[in-house]
């Protein structure tokens, strides 16, 4: 009962500034009431449910569907700066041919099994592939700031979403946990890695 | 045509026979003949093909070339000479810089390529470019990116040069960390590369450090493999400045270009890391920003505490299934928290999630010289904080009202002399002043109002109403140093600045002054350098910063020492403006070198800046060798192909992709004419011009007359330039 009243006190507490909002380039009107629900009753993260249809390079975390949207000349600066970028759908030849050409950090063209996006929040099994096409990543410094998404992810998990063709055989609650741990590894970056070595560091320090 | 010229002609000479006898007339008429012969090839024009320009501007295309004594074995010229022939057809032009007009070394045998190229590199700008060298540079042990500026990537590159010895071996990389602590080894990455891909091999690598050999062991190379890597651990070092020496011995058979052997670095070994242990209420772009710039310092050693769920929040599923791990509260906030030197609490509610015993360790713990860096935010600076709170003891303002999303910008605050010079961390953002005057995009804070005057205000926000209030405040709390800033934004400063370099500015000034390291060094010694020369001298240059410099004078009581040696102030060249510059020559046959200015001023009292540099070891053209390694790195820094074969191909190529597919030109055209003047280019001319006066003679001769014809028969043969 405590831990209810405060929760309600947090929440009317908290003003929408608070909210994580997911940006999203194109011009489809999407809405996450259920998964922004979902979000909250796991974890401390607010999500807001309506989210920004708006190409901001303000913004640190974009998502973009079929990557059909014109790629700023400053791309590698927004990503140095602090952005990350979230590129879903099934046209990977088109996500070489613009992500490639930033050049700034490390393509992983498989995201690893021992990846923080496999431990950030939920321990995953894998990242389910589709059509043989794989999720893939850029890291500048260790940091990941370009996810590729054989698949679209956000279309699943938005509200009266629509079902995935592919991967064939996934869930709601499988696909809600890999947003969950993306939505960690943006905010909380490596955090869990600090926690591996937690007894060396204080071995140093004393 | 021609049998009228004849007629007229043989009246002419008729006429003449009367007036001035045969022989007279028919001199005079052949000297006609002769002159009017070429004016009549103007009756059989020629047709002229030229090449006209379509565009009023000319693209210049710069090209540095390498002359020096290893590239003279190539024929440089003849390839300058195609490009100047093929460059008119891509409406350009060229413009060529040599080594030898740059460098006065390369007479000497040496190739001073890095410093040619960047003073040419400079010149560039926006043109396109072309450099046709062996890369040989006379310090080829110093990486290119050490001395140069990549530019535009509208170049090519002609590589020349022999083909590496089959048994070379050489390090194509060394990654070691330039900062270290006594406490801990240091790791260096190291990375070879053989000429052949042939059996299995094996190499021995040293490690040395002060010229004592450290670490020894062997790299591989798989067959079928030309590449190689190992890393190696150097034993914790003592305080100071080291220099790491990275060497390959030399395998059978390498006899030349020993010098891509080995490298050499410089590394900085300081007492001791500082240990943070970062608090986060929530995971929030202001978090994550913040932990980037923790992480990539390595002088902090961080320990995180995020929360990532609430004790209220429930995952189905079993809890196995997630990643999340007790923390060990009890062990961080009972036993260790003296072992950190800073504390962050960035959105982040003590009551919620620290038992009021471990609260009042932390404050017991600022108390008594720890320093705490508090960050608003939603979650921060709830009711139960404030009140009946351990943390109340040292919270030096009370809050009015919650968190509020009101936009903002920022004001530097008002503090009185004694208040400013108990925080220096004012006078540290105060350089930063343009950056955060201009900063816009704030949005979210807490409303304060101190209520101790033992605080220094640092900065104010003011809203969209044009109300103002505290943003970031300093307070002392007995012996510690505590820095409270109400709003979450922060993080806006990293995406809307110009880099994000302010705002790792922005947090490193606040870390320091949290740290008890003082930024604010009356003296500071930046961008040292060391260049050794063909004649055993070395050119040093370096840059004086703080507000000490102006009392540097090397006349009265300031010492400048340079690798060892007491240096007169007649040997030094200063120069004040725009930066204070101190350059001179010294001789030296060190390979480091340690720089001090020590002096004393009423205004400081003594004081002493040190700072070290490598002196890189320079070859003659001759003791080089293959430096194709050197050409590969060269290209990979510019972002350039190479082309070392079909050069006429390559620069057929370049024309066509980096200067005509640039629209700002269009190609030159081809234009045809009909020449009827075509004999002025030809030698026939100086028939008229000898002919028609020798008639003039002939015709009216007399001895005055015919001085006066000589004299000008002879100025007009001597200046016929002008003539024509």
């Amino acid at each position: 009962m405590f831990l209810l009243r405060m929760k309600l006190l947090l929440l009317l507490s908290m003003p929408a500034l608070a909210q994580i909002e997911l940006v999203f380039i194109d011009q489809a009107e999407r809405q996450f009431t259920t998964l922004a629900r979902e979000v909250e009753r796991r974890t401390s993260i607010t999500l807001a449910s309506k989210p920004i249809v708006k190409q901001s390079w303000i913004h640190p975390w974009l998502w973009v569907s079929d990557l059909t949207f014109a790629q700023p000349r400053d791309l590698a600066t927004w990503l140095k700066r602090g952005g990350m970028l979230i590129a879903e759908g099934t046209n990977s030849t088109a996500v070489s041919k613009q992500l490639f050409s930033t050049e700034v950090g490390v393509w992983q063209s498989t995201i690893p099994l021992d990846h923080q996006l496999m431990r950030s929040f939920y321990l995953l099994d894998n990242l389910p592939s589709c059509r043989g096409k794989k999720w893939q990543g850029m890291a500048i410094g260790g940091r990941l700031v370009i996810v590729y998404i054989p698949y679209h992810l956000s279309r699943f998990l938005q509200d009266k979403g629509q079902p995935l063709t592919c991967p064939e055989t996934t869930t709601r609650e499988e696909q809600t946990r890999i947003f969950i741990n993306l939505l960690m590894v943006a905010l909380a970056t490596d955090y869990k890695k600090d926690q591996v070595h937690l007894p060396e560091i204080l071995k140093r320090l004393r | 045509m021609l049998i009228l010229f004849v007629v007229a002609m043989l009246l002419l000479i008729w006429r003449w026979q009367k007036k001035l006898g045969t022989t007279r007339a028919l001199l005079a008429g052949s000297c006609r003949l002769l002159a009017v012969v070429p004016l009549l090839t103007g009756l059989f024009p020629k047709t002229v093909t030229t090449t006209v320009a379509d565009s009023f501007h000319q693209q210049t295309v710069q090209v540095f070339v390498d002359d020096s004594r290893s590239m003279q074995a190539y024929n440089l010229e003849q390839l300058v000479d195609y490009l100047q022939t093929r460059c008119p057809n891509y409406a350009c032009q060229i413009q060529v810089s040599y080594l030898s007009q740059l460098r006065d070394e390369t007479a000497d045998g040496y190739s001073p390529l890095s410093l040619a190229l960047n003073e040419w590199l400079a010149t560039v700008g926006d043109d396109p470019w072309l450099i046709i060298s062996d890369a040989g540079d006379f310090q080829p042990q110093i990486p290119w990116q050490q001395s140069l500026t990549p530019i535009n990537q509208r170049g090519l590159i002609l590589g020349f040069g022999e083909v590496a010895q089959e048994t070379n071996v050489w390090l194509e990389k060394v990654d070691l960390t330039p900062l270290a602590f006594v406490t801990e080894p240091t790791t260096v990455q190291i990375r070879l590369r053989r000429a052949k891909k042939k059996n299995r091999q094996r190499v021995q690598v040293q490690v040395s450090v002060d010229d004592r050999v450290l670490v020894s062991d062997n790299a591989l190379f798989a067959a079928g493999s030309d590449l190689s890597s190992i890393t190696m651990t150097i034993p914790p070092l003592p305080q100071g400045t080291h220099l790491v020496n990275v060497k390959i011995l030399a395998v059978a058979g390498e006899t030349r270009a020993l010098w891509d052997n080995q490298r050499s670095v410089l590394i900085d070994v300081l007492a001791n890391t500082i240990g943070v242990l970062h608090l986060l209420g929530q995971p929030s772009w202001d978090g994550s920003f913040l932990r980037r710039y923790l992480k990539s310092e390595p002088k902090y050693d961080l320990i995180s505490f995020f929360i990532l769920r609430d004790p209220w929040d429930k995952s189905p599923g079993d809890d196995r299934q997630l990643s999340l791990i007790p923390f060990p509260v009890d062990q961080l906030f009972g036993t260790e928290l003296a072992n950190f030197k800073i504390v962050i609490m960035q959105n982040f509610s003590l009551s919620r999630f620290l038992q009021p015993e471990h609260q009042r360790n932390l404050v017991e713990f600022v108390e008594q010289g720890g320093a705490l860096l508090f960050i608003g935010g939603t979650r921060a600076l709830a009711s139960e904080d404030l009140r009946n709170s351990p943390l109340q003891r040292i919270l030096p303002f009370t809050v009015e009202g919650g968190y509020q999303p009101t936009a903002f910008t920022i004001q530097f605050a008002e503090p009185s002399n004694e208040a400013r010079q108990l925080a220096s961390i004012f006078d540290d953002w105060l350089e930063m002043r343009d950056e955060l005057i201009n900063f816009r995009a704030g949005q979210g804070v807490h409303r304060i109002v101190p209520t101790t005057h033992q605080h220094t205000p640092l900065l104010n926000f003011r809203d969209p109403n044009g109300q103002q209030s505290l943003l970031a405040l300093a307070s002392y709390p007995q012996q510690g140093r505590a820095l409270w800033i109400v709003s979450d934004s922060f993080w806006r400063l990293a995406m809307t600045a110009t880099d994000r370099h302010s705002y790792d500015k922005f947090w490193h000034r606040a870390m320091a002054w949290l740290a008890k390291r003082d930024l604010r060094q009356p003296l500071v010694i930046d961008n040292f350098k060391l260049q050794r020369t063909p004649t055993a001298k070395v050119q040093w240059q370096l840059e004086l910063r703080g507000p000490a410099s102006k009392y540097v004078n090397f006349t009265d009581n300031w010492q400048l020492t340079l690798c060892g040696n007491k240096i007169s102030s007649q040997a030094i060249d200063s120069q004040r403006t725009p930066r204070f510059l101190l350059r001179g020559e010294i001789k030296s046959s060190q390979r480091q070198c340690r720089v001090t200015i020590a002096g004393t001023n009423k205004a400081f009292g003594s004081l002493t800046a040190t700072s070290s540099a490598l002196l890189p070891q320079i070859y003659r053209d001759d003791q080089l060798g293959s430096t194709r390694q050197k050409l590969q790195e060269l290209a990979e820094l510019l972002t350039v192909a190479i082309h070392d074969k079909n050069y006429r191909y390559a620069v057929d190529s370049f024309l066509q992709d980096k200067v005509a597919g640039d629209h700002s030109v269009s190609p030159t055209k081809t234009k045809t004419t009909i020449d009827h003047y075509w004999f002025l280019n030809e030698p026939y001319y100086l028939l008229l011009v000898l002919f028609l006066p020798l008639e003039v003679v002939i015709r009216r001769w007399s001895f005055s007359k015919s001085l006066l014809a000589i004299a000008l028969f002879a100025t007009l043969v001597v200046r016929r330039n002008m003539f024509i």
